[in-house]
């Protein structure tokens, strides 16, 4: 047991520092952020080139600055954003919020669209009904995420008239962007980032429900003459359904790319908006920064999770 | 890490309860109809895009720019309409499929060659040899992707070259995790362990008797990362590093249209359909094959 | 039971875990970053009501009579030609903007380009504004009236009385000018456009409290556009001394008080939005919109969304697709705008025979990219054939685009052709140069394949050749579809365009070593905001005074030309100068010009009216955002 510990404990230390290396390597091969603010050397005093360098903490050799990162890094200290000359982890932390009720709403939309569709495939296998279901929830991730963003926007925001005779009305029910009308606004960004893992949620809630439908325990309750709708929606759906809740933790790395897409669709002020504002401006230790919460963030739930699976699940064999 | 798996074999339901019926036809049901529907079209649109096309790839006026598609005030002349540059919608999506297949096979096929070897190494060796193979995998798949392929393009200019490495550099983890996966199990198996002690060099082994072992998984895998790709494309393209024009991927076509969208909704619209289509009869067959080649990864992927 | 894989305590835990950090996270989060303060000065202010229509005098322009024959020494007197809105400030006008970035008010060190971050919104003033109705003759800002010594070694300003900062720091006095000046002009700089004011200032000299002198090393005609309105390049800020010196450098950098315009600051919150509010009694113009919220929405066909459901009342609209977005129930406006858009055929980075000496005497040395065998390079010797076949070559190239076509089908009608000499807009430049309409430039670009195939093949390339062609974007949102159609273009007589998009920032270091001997093709927007991302950052780039503005292009004729002009003292020799500029352009097509586009404004009807925009004068013609001009709907 302290064994597995220690040597877990290990390969994750190992696996944040080589991301921190990594990092560090994609901000250097942006360049030298001097050239974009001065331009090249050339063009510059020797001392204000070098006091820019100091600035910027950029003098010493590639090794020593990389540790003086690490040094500062461990201390919780991101840098500071070169235009904005601002701690990132201010920058960041004012932003997380929104993205993180982005995504819950996001995830939350998954769950509504991919699980009862996910049923429905399950119960109707390869009729009609699954093939339709299960197209309908992949069609929000296989379309371009930006673009069914923008299709809803003109549908549902601007809206579209609608004539049905008796009933006449405009679809203009949401506002087109950010995040100022309340909980309406959550709607159209939460539904185009949800539609998007819904296909995800449904092939996990299709495939269990599925196993769980073929088990012995679900034959014996049909078998002792309950009926259709009871064993599914009783037995079957309740013990097939933690599977797709599970499918979030997967998910992160593939919600903080997805939320860049749909924050700058939808306006949105959130982490996704920033790093492309980063990206732009080759501000890298905004990027820096946020590459890092992502990844730490990964490493270190999966780190937890292992340690705590282990000393509650004494089955595990510790290889 | 501790696998706790626990590997079931699980037949097929499907296979089980329906036989196959009497007489010639065969059961729709066991084929992924819909899948073929939607893909053979495009198949030939990208083989045969020239003799297919009504117009050529970068044919068209520019007084004739954003006509509608027929059925919306167009004419049959141009039936999905023209976009910003008077070029023809339909013969741009049909090129299209050629660019857009192009891009995903090949970084299809460098990810997934690169991919299965990693898993091959990974799996048989084990030991330290695994445990890096495995943080690496793990570091690719906690790295948000989007963000260092835009910052890449960024620095390099965008290019087809570098948006197939990048593409390739997306894929590879899953291909290594999933035939990793596959090879412990077969490692195990006994014609693997004779040939260990009929004296069979590690390659060889790896070669001739688990790869064959590991094709059908790699196929589902391929098939399902197919989408990905595209879409990845098309993000790419909507954040201004995708593939530069006038190459007519379809992700770029449904980015640059979304200006129009307001006006002339057509020349995002029917590209991003496409992707859409197409993304979705993959991900069908997709689903297909792992149910019939390879039922264990159902609970994976 | 058969245990499906997901439903493991493991994954289970792992699920809580996110749960509990996305918690963390949603709850915990910090507030809103929200810049907000409100000095008690301002409440005050705030019950000001007046009802006084100003007296608006004026006066001629005063001309002194020297010994020697110089124009520019004229001292122009007006005072603000605006009357205050009859009703007063009232409702609130909501503008989309591609990018809400972040305050920065403090002289020295900015990081972004003033001019584009804290003028755009009116909340600045600067010393001067070329008026409305009559370009060139009324002046109106924060300076009265300017006068040149006879030298031309001297310019005293009189600074504008009884205009009050913001906040409560007092009247705007020669002292804060100075201090401003100064501290703009600092060492480390990162203003862009200082490069002339910084080299020919000697010192400056505050007189009195409404007098202050610049001393210069040399007479320079351009020193005096530093004081101009936005749209001059690098417009000198002027900003309070005493908020300064009360706050500090870093507080003072992110205190929104001490404006000088019809609006100031109420709320400034990065990535997000900016209130402004009306000054009920600003001095120049008070604006009929008592509040205006500028929201930020980064994606165009989002702000186009927002304009159609009336959320926002003022976006610009990228797709340039008035007639079609009209039906729609929105007004475009066609904003009299400075997009320039050329191929720069980057690559004749060298110095010829006679060569080039640099600020230490030194030659310049040949750039990395430079390579005679591109056939629009040719040769570094002005005499030789190569050099010859290359300008054919050049003329060639723009002889093959058909410039009208874009304008009318890509920009929709918002634009015109470019003309030959590059950058200038030829009613400008007539305005600017009397000479040069008196000379009767050869302005029009022409659009003859044939010809062009012919010189082509006359230049020795009948077969035409291939390039790269780099499209930097993010600034023109059509920018790559113009490229595509230079390249359909340009197919015709056999040069095969091969195009690669990146961002202009991605371009930049290569462009300023000069390491691309390709083209470039740039399309300014003159504002409009880009396709995927907001632009206003790659020009806080361009700040270092050396640098700035550096396309990366440097040709040993206009390195003449231009250090000709600049020891100008006199009105005909610079006009004359620029004559010769004009010419030596047409003819050498260094930089392809390809269209010069306008802006367009969707504007929502039912909140506004009517927009006089100012006219301006020379090559930029003038402040597209000065909202305190726009009207109400009658």
């Amino acid at each position: 047991m302290k064994r597995f510990l220690v040597r877990r404990a290990f390969t994750a230390v190992i696996t944040l520092l080589a991301v921190t290396v990594l990092v560090f390597v994609l901000a250097r091969m942006t360049g030298d952020p001097r050239v974009l603010l001065l331009g090249d050397q050339t063009q510059t005093s020797q001392e204000q080139w070098d006091a820019w360098g100091r600035d910027f903490g950029i003098d010493k050799p590639i090794a020593i600055q990389y540790v003086i990162y690490l040094g500062k890094l461990v201390r919780g200290d991101l840098g500071d954003s070169i235009l904005q000359r601002r701690p990132v982890a201010e920058l960041i932390w004012h932003r997380l919020p929104n993205s993180a009720q982005l995504a819950g709403v996001a995830f939350a939309f998954s769950i509504v669209i991919g699980i009862p569709l996910g049923i429905v495939a399950a119960v109707t296998r390869g009729s009609a009904w699954d093939y339709s279901s299960r197209s309908f929830a992949m069609f929000g991730h296989a379309a371009p995420s930006f673009w069914v963003g923008i299709v809803l926007i003109f549908v549902f925001a601007v809206g579209v008239n609608v004539n049905l005779g008796l009933f006449e009305f405009k679809t203009d029910w949401f506002p087109t962007s950010r995040k100022e009308a309340g909980l309406l606004s959550y709607v159209l960004p939460g539904l185009t980032l949800g539609w998007a893992s819904a296909g995800g949620q449904l092939r996990l809630m299709r495939s269990s429900m599925l196993e769980v439908l073929d088990a012995e325990y679900i034959k014996l309750a049909r078998a002792k003459g309950a009926s259709r709708t009871t064993v599914i929606l009783k037995h079957a759906v309740r013990n097939a359904f933690i599977a797709p809740l599970t499918y979030a933790g997967l998910t992160l790395a593939g919600l903080v790319t997805g939320t860049i897409v749909v924050e700058t669709v939808f306006a949105w002020p959130g982490l996704g908006l920033l790093s492309i504002w980063a990206v732009n401006n080759s501000d890298y230790p905004i990027l820096q920064g946020i590459i890092l919460l992502v990844t730490f963030a990964f490493v270190l739930t999966a780190f937890i999770t292992d340690v705590l699976y282990a000393f509650l699940d004494p089955r595990i064999r510790f290889t | 890490m501790a696998e706790a798996r626990t590997t079931v074999p699980v037949l097929d339901a499907t296979l089980r309860r329906s036989s196959w019926r009497p007489g010639w036809l065969p059961d729709l049901r066991r084929w992924p109809v819909t899948s073929v529907i939607i893909l053979v079209p495009f198949a030939i649109a990208a083989v045969a895009a020239p003799l297919v096309a009504p117009y050529g790839l970068n044919e068209g006026s520019l007084s004739d720019r954003l006509l509608p598609p027929l059925f919306f005030g167009g004419t049959t002349d141009h039936i999905l309409g023209t976009d910003p540059l008077g070029r023809d919608m339909l013969s741009r999506i049909i090129y299209g499929a050629r660019i857009t297949a192009l891009v995903a096979g090949v970084a299809l096929v460098a990810g997934g060659a690169f991919g299965t070897v990693m898993g091959l190494i990974s799996g048989y060796l084990g030991g330290w040899v695994d445990e890096v193979i495995m943080r690496i995998v793990d570091i690719k798949f906690s790295l948000p992707f989007i963000l260092i392929a835009l910052a890449l393009t960024l620095i390099y200019g965008s290019s087809l070259e570098l948006l197939l490495a990048l593409l390739a550099f997306l894929n590879w983890g899953g291909f290594a995790r999933q035939v990793r996966g596959e090879v412990l199990l077969l490692r195990e198996m006994d014609y693997v362990k004779l040939a260990k002690v009929a004296g069979a060099s590690t390659p060889r082994i790896l070669i001739k008797h688990i790869f064959p072992g590991v094709l059908n998984t790699v196929a589902v895998v391929a098939t399902i990362s197919v989408g990905g790709l595209i879409l990845a494309e098309a993000g790419l393209s909507f954040l201004g590093a995708g593939i530069p024009p006038p190459t007519p991927a379809w992700g770029s076509m449904t980015a640059s249209g979304r200006l129009y969208i307001a006006t002339s909704w057509w020349a995002s619209v029917m590209p991003g359909l496409a992707i859409a289509l197409v993304v979705v009869a993959l991900t069908l067959l997709g689903d297909w094959m792992r149910d019939r080649l390879d039922p264990r990864l159902r609970q994976v992927l | 039971m058969r245990v499906p894989v997901f439903v493991r305590p493991r994954l289970l835990i792992l699920f809580g875990c996110l749960a509990v950090f996305g918690l963390a996270i949603a709850c915990g989060g910090g507030t809103k970053e929200v810049v907000r303060e409100v000095p008690v000065d301002r409440i005050i202010e705030k019950q000001v009501v007046r009802e006084v229509v100003k007296e608006v005098a004026v006066e001629k322009q005063v001309f002194i009579e020297v010994e020697r024959p110089v124009v520019i020494t004229q001292i122009i007197v007006a005072t603000p030609t605006a009357v205050p809105a009859a009703a007063g400030p009232s409702g609130t006008l909501i503008v989309a903007d591609a990018d809400i970035a972040f305050p920065n008010l403090i002289p020295c060190k900015f990081a972004y380009d003033p001019q584009q971050q804290v003028h755009r919104w009116s909340v600045f003033d600067t010393a001067y504004y070329w008026g409305f109705d009559e370009p060139g003759i009324s002046l109106i800002g924060l300076g009265k009236s300017w006068t040149y010594n006879p030298q031309q070694t001297v310019l005293t300003w009189k600074v504008r009385k009884g205009v009050a900062f913001d906040g409560g720091w007092g009247d705007v006095t020669a002292e804060d000018w100075d201090w401003s000046w100064n501290s703009q002009h600092c060492d480390g700089s990162l203003h862009s456009g200082i490069f002339i004011s910084k080299s020919y200032t000697k010192e400056t000299r505050v007189v009195d409290e409404s007098t202050i002198e610049f001393h210069l090393t040399e007479p320079n005609l351009f020193y005096l556009y530093k004081f101009s309105g936005p749209g001059e390049g690098g417009s000198f800020t002027i900003f309070s001394k005493a908020k300064s010196d009360a706050l500090g450098e870093q507080k003072a950098d992110r205190n929104l008080t001490g404006g000088t315009g019809p609006f100031r600051f109420v709320k400034w919150s990065p990535g997000d939005e900016i209130v402004t509010e009306a000054r009920p009694d600003h001095y120049r113009r008070v604006p009929e919109y008592g509040t205006v919220r500028i929201v930020e929405i980064p994606e165009a066909a989002t702000q186009v969304a927002a304009l159609m459901a009336k959320e926002v009342d003022i976006a610009e609209m990228p797709t340039i697709d008035a007639a079609r977005v009209a039906d729609s129930g929105i007004n475009v406006i066609k904003l009299l705008g400075d997009g320039t858009s050329q191929i720069i055929m980057q690559g004749r980075f060298c110095f010829g025979p006679q060569g080039v000496l640099d600020d230490k005497g030194n030659p310049v040395p040949d750039r990395p990219a430079f390579d005679p065998s591109k056939p629009w390079v040719g040769s570094c010797d002005p005499d030789s054939q190569e050099w010859e076949n290359a300008r054919k070559v050049r003329n060639a190239v723009a002889l093959a685009i058909n410039r009208q076509a874009i304008v009318d089908n890509i920009l929709g009608g918002f634009g015109f052709a470019g003309a030959k000499p590059g950058f200038m807009f030829k009613q400008a430049v007539d305005q600017y140069v009397p000479l040069a309409k008196a000379a009767g430039l050869d302005w029009e670009s022409k659009y003859d394949s044939s010809a062009a195939r012919a010189l082509l093949s006359e230049a020795g390339w009948p077969n035409g050749f291939e390039v790269l062609m780099r499209v930097t974007t993010g600034d023109h949102p059509l920018a790559v579809e113009m490229a595509e159609a230079i390249a359909k273009d340009l197919a015709v007589i056999g040069v095969d365009v091969k195009i690669e998009t990146l961002t202009y920032t991605g371009n930049r270091p290569a462009v300023v070593a000069r390491e691309n001997g390709d083209w470039w093709f740039q399309a300014d927007s003159g504002g409009a905001p880009s396709a995927a991302f907001p632009n206003t950052e790659t020009w806080a780039h361009r700040r270092n005074p050396e640098a700035a503005f550096n396309s990366g292009w440097e040709l040993p004729e206009a390195v003449v030309l231009s250090k000709v002009m600049e020891r100008c003292e006199t009105q005909q020799c610079l006009d004359e100068g620029r004559v010769a500029m004009f010419d030596w352009w047409a003819e050498d097509q260094g930089y392809v010009s390809v269209v010069n586009s306008f802006g367009a404004m969707g504007v929502n009807p039912d909140k506004v009216g009517d927009w006089r925009q100012p006219l301006g004068i020379g090559i930029h013609p003038g402040n597209r955002f000065s909202l305190e001009y726009l009207q109400k709907p009658k």
